[in-house]
């Protein structure tokens, strides 16, 4: 090898240093509640919501937004969980579908613990997790509310799910058809009340 | 803490999810809670297989496939005495998930067990009981209640276990003529020549014999057996009877007959020179390796070498001669 293929050997210290990237700033949107309250989300916490994830890459591109988000159906209680549980579970990997049943799902320790709520909230919370669709929190709460049939016979299934016996969905079929038909015979007779009237102008108009 | 759940309020995929994250045994027991679990359950698609119902001092229903699921059910005092006494109406049922320990009790739980059988093939599209087992010496239960409790269920096999008697298998396979495999293994039913009218049936498949269960065989009895599959664990077939056997076939015997295994426990060394004796054959060399699929239960087994003799119809059967560690086999498949 020549002197000039030789290669050159350049300082350590004269090397190009990279930069640190700068830490990508946390970006926050505002969810309001059907009932007026709002709840501020990173942009981080957001991506474990289907829903919202889309929402805020079409609509603003991942910008800052000024305006907030409404969450028609959504009340503040069950909003304010939602967020803490998307905050929580940030960075981590949407879990993917799998077909099994039982669906091979253990709740960790701090879900267990977010999940000790009132049967009430927990159905609403299960209710706002489908309608922003995030599958880590509905994976978790449908399993709690799978683990209450555990051991139980099909009366007290009845009992714990609020399940109306053959009979009672029955008879409730039954008022809501009867209603129903109230209802229309309702309208009948309204409209047979107005018909001959109406009838009556017209043959007034004709007349004149 | 409120105790209930307004399960059935809940959006379609979110109760579907709740659904697939219970056990088969929660499944079952949800889709007996009302018309309308049952049709929530039925839309998810899901499978079972195979199902076992299985009579014994009560009746017992068993799945295997994809959990192993136990249900027993017991009868209240109306089943005593030594029978035949009609099925009886479960006072209590109980459940079992795979090898646990853990019982779930279903107390008076109200259903017939025919409601519990139907419940179960219809949520699970299941068209019918893949094997009634019968274990006890005399059945207890009257045939006819029996049939009743199966209701429209296609049964297929039957498992005659344990000690079933040779008069219960033989009024169990009068009651279901459209049984297609049976499976022989109980000490009270070693003596075939007490069955020929059950050797005569034409079934898909005829297991006689296994572990230690080891079938009396006379050569008239080989004659009669009219199944496709047929496995046999016997002492008493001989060399010279599994030859005579063959000249029959050649003959036109066993018409319906095309994969058999004869299996010879205690260290029986096989005479290949006295079983192949007479016989027309071709040795196939012991480097070929043919491929054959039974046709009843589409399982492959391959075939090294073997004798192949050719029927006076033209078919080909091929004969195979297996020695190891003491243990003696014959097989023997008719190509098609």
């Amino acid at each position: 090898m020549s002197a000039e293929q030789a290669p050159v050997e350049v300082p350590a210290v004269d090397a190009p240093v990279a930069e640190a990237a700068p830490a990508e700033p946390t970006v926050y949107y505002t969810l309001e509640s059907c009932d007026g309250d709002e709840v501020k989300i990173s942009s981080e916490a957001v991506k474990q919501s289907k829903t919202l994830n889309d929402l805020v890459s079409n609509l603003h591109g991942g910008a800052e937004m000024n305006e907030s988000i409404p969450m028609d159906n959504i009340k503040k209680p069950a909003l304010v969980k939602v967020v803490e549980f998307c905050e929580h579970h940030k960075g981590e990997p949407i879990p993917v579908d799998d077909d099994t049943v039982p669906k091979n799902v253990t709740i960790p320790e701090w879900d267990e613990e977010f999940l000790k709520i009132d049967n009430d909230e927990l159905f609403h919370l299960i209710l706002a997790a489908n309608y922003l669709d995030i599958k880590q929190l509905m994976n978790y709460a449908c399993k709690k509310v799978a683990l209450m049939a555990k051991g139980k016979s099909p009366e007290e299934l009845r009992v714990i799910f609020e399940i109306p016996t053959d009979e009672e969905d029955e008879a409730a079929e039954k008022a809501a058809a009867e209603k129903k038909k109230a209802k229309e015979a309702e309208k009948a007779a309204a409209a047979g009340e107005a018909g001959p009237s109406a009838a009556g102008a017209e043959d007034v108009a004709a007349a004149n | 803490m409120s105790s209930d759940f307004p399960l059935l309020r809940l959006p379609e995929k979110a109760l579907n999810l709740v659904i697939q994250c219970m056990d088969y045994i929660e499944i079952v027991g949800f889709s007996l809670a009302s018309n309308k679990t049952k049709e929530t359950v039925k839309s998810l698609n899901l499978q079972v297989s195979p199902l076992f119902l299985t009579t014994e001092e009560i009746i017992k229903v068993h799945v295997q496939r994809p959990s192993r699921m136990f249900w027993n059910f017991y009868p209240g005092g109306e089943n005593a005495g030594n029978g035949p006494i009609p099925v009886y109406m479960p006072a209590r049922v109980t459940a079992r998930r795979g090898l646990t320990r853990e019982i779930l009790e279903y107390l008076n739980p109200g259903y017939s067990i025919q409601k519990w059988i139907d419940t179960v093939q219809y949520i699970f599209s299941h068209p019918g009981i893949n094997c009634l087992v019968f274990k006890r010496d005399r059945c207890k239960f009257d045939m006819n209640s029996l049939m009743e409790t199966i209701g429209t269920a296609k049964v297929n096999a039957f498992f005659f276990d344990d000690r079933c008697g040779v008069d219960c298998a033989k009024m169990a396979v009068r009651q279901f003529p459209g049984i297609s495999r049976m499976y022989a293994r109980s000490q009270n039913m070693v003596e075939t020549s007490l069955y020929t009218d059950i050797l005569m049936q034409n079934l898909d498949v005829l297991f006689l014999g296994e572990g230690d269960v080891i079938m009396r065989m006379e050569f008239d009895n080989l004659l009669l057996i009219n199944s496709k599959e047929i496995k046999i664990r016997s002492r008493d077939i001989t060399d010279k009877m599994i030859n005579q056997f063959l000249k029959h076939w050649i003959r036109g015997s066993n018409p319906r007959m095309e994969f058999t295994l004869l299996l010879f426990p205690d260290g029986r060394i096989l005479d290949a020179n006295a079983i192949l004796r007479g016989l027309n054959f071709r040795e196939a060399p012991l480097d070929q390796v043919r491929l054959f699929t039974k046709p009843a239960t589409q399982e492959r087994v391959e075939i090294m070498g073997g004798y192949d003799i050719r029927r006076v119809n033209g078919s080909v059967g091929t004969l195979k001669i297996v020695q190891d560690d003491g243990r003696g086999a014959v097989i023997f498949c008719v190509w098609n």
